[in-house]
């Protein structure tokens, strides 16, 4: 009996299937989007020349000396000494290894009272989307200090007593537009930075005073609204 | 309270979500880092030398010792039964013994002892530098004498720079006057004053 029935039940079956089918055939096409979102790179860098006034690695290299505050026009106010007593390094450190350094040592051996140096060193954009010098953070290992647009002198407490060891005075590059490569006319891609460092009468005698110097750079259309 | 809890919680990450859009951007940092060595600014006594004057027998009573203290930076002298008449020449060598050059700007000498006696003695400063030998080369050292000193006045200074070892030599002739006609002791300090100048 079910043997009988199932023979009558397919043929009915694949009849429906095909009944089915020709109601729904039609022709269709698809059009498709693919959308792909690939991300620029906010990149900056060292380039590999750096400045340094009284360079360690030329011998009877005499010093200079900030008998005063030099003002903004760079070295007035700086005499040149008779003697080679202390002097400065400068070292670029690639330290992710991405090709760019990022990181610059920089080191006063034998410093005094009114030592005087001077470097300047070089910053170019390595990524695709147009960066702008941000700000600069001061990490004095107690406390970290933001200056904005920073022009002229700023002074660094490097023992905690409360009384600044080193002054710095800055260029005035912050604000700079830094375009990717090939930059368009009358844009750049490098921006030379300087600073001078001057040793102070309270820095402490036979000690190593470090401090850490960051660098901000921020994607160019957020500069403004980021600035104070 | 647990239903309070749940909806602070919602707050906070809707709070911490708004903020986070607000400062999102992208930005790279550079680093440098700046150490900075500062010298030492340090001169000494190294050594010294009583040159007593042999132009007169010297009693048995008389007695002079010398010493540096204070890390090289004074010289005390005691000079025991002293006589009319008495002279000596002190030596001291001052070394650098620093990291950065300085400037040798001052000698101090303070006398104690008899007030007689003290009104008596009279003493001279002489500098001479700046050396950079050993002083069992300098003859301005090995040849002081008190014939010696007349060749001096003339190399004597009023201030010498002194770079990173380099030492200068302090001659100081003694004496006590023949008013002083008793025998008394005295003591006496040297110091010296520097300044990181050249």
């Amino acid at each position: 009996m079910n043997k009988k029935l199932s023979i009558v039940l397919i043929p009915i079956f694949l009849l429906l299937l095909t009944t089915a089918t020709v109601a729904y055939a039609m022709w269709s096409e698809t059009l498709k989007i693919n959308v792909t979102a690939k991300t620029g790179e906010l990149d900056w860098g060292f380039s590999s020349t750096v400045i340094v006034l009284d360079s360690c690695e030329y011998a009877q290299n005499n010093d200079y000396n900030a008998t005063n505050y030099p003002d903004l026009s760079g070295m007035l106010g700086v005499t040149r000494l008779t003697k080679d007593v202390g002097c400065t390094n400068a070292t670029l450190i690639d330290s992710d290894n991405d090709n760019d350094y990022d990181t610059l040592n920089i080191t006063i051996r034998n410093g005094y009272p009114w030592y005087y140096t001077h470097i300047e060193f070089f910053v170019c954009n390595n990524g695709t989307i147009p960066l702008k010098i941000w700000r600069l953070i001061i990490n004095n290992g107690t406390h970290e200090l933001t200056y904005y647009a920073v022009t002229g002198r700023v002074e660094i407490d490097l023992t905690g007593d409360g009384k600044p060891d080193v002054a710095m005075w800055w260029g005035d590059n912050f604000g700079l537009q830094l375009d990717p490569y090939p930059p368009p006319p009358n844009r750049t891609q490098c921006a030379d930075i300087s600073f001078d460092i001057t040793v102070l009468q309270d820095a402490p005698e036979n000690r190593t005073l470090t401090f850490l110097l960051k660098l901000d750079a921020i994607q160019w259309n957020e500069y403004d609204e980021n600035v104070p | 309270m647990i239903g309070k809890v749940a909806v602070f919680l919602v707050l906070l990450v809707l709070i911490i979500s708004m903020i986070s859009s607000a400062y999102a951007h992208w930005n790279e940092e550079l680093k440098a880092n700046i150490k900075v060595s500062t010298g030492d600014l340090n001169l000494r006594f190294k050594c010294y030398k009583i040159i007593r004057c042999c132009c007169c027998k010297t009693p048995s009573t008389y007695h002079e010792s010398g010493r540096i203290v204070d890390g090289g930076k004074r010289f005390i002298g005691e000079f025991e039964n002293v006589y009319p008449k008495w002279k000596a020449i002190l030596a001291l060598a001052i070394e650098n013994v620093g990291t950065v050059p300085a400037t040798l700007n001052g000698i101090n000498v303070r006398t104690h002892g008899d007030q007689d006696l003290i009104s008596t003695f009279h003493y001279k400063i002489c500098v001479l530098g700046p050396l950079n030998q050993k002083l069992s080369k300098t003859p301005y050292w090995t040849r002081l004498s008190h014939d010696y000193l007349k060749f001096l006045s003339s190399v004597c200074r009023n201030k010498v720079v002194l770079d990173p070892g380099e030492k200068a030599i302090v001659i100081i002739p003694m004496s006590i006057g023949e008013t002083f006609t008793n025998s008394s002791s005295f003591n006496m300090e040297v110091t010296f004053d520097f300044i990181a100048s050249w």
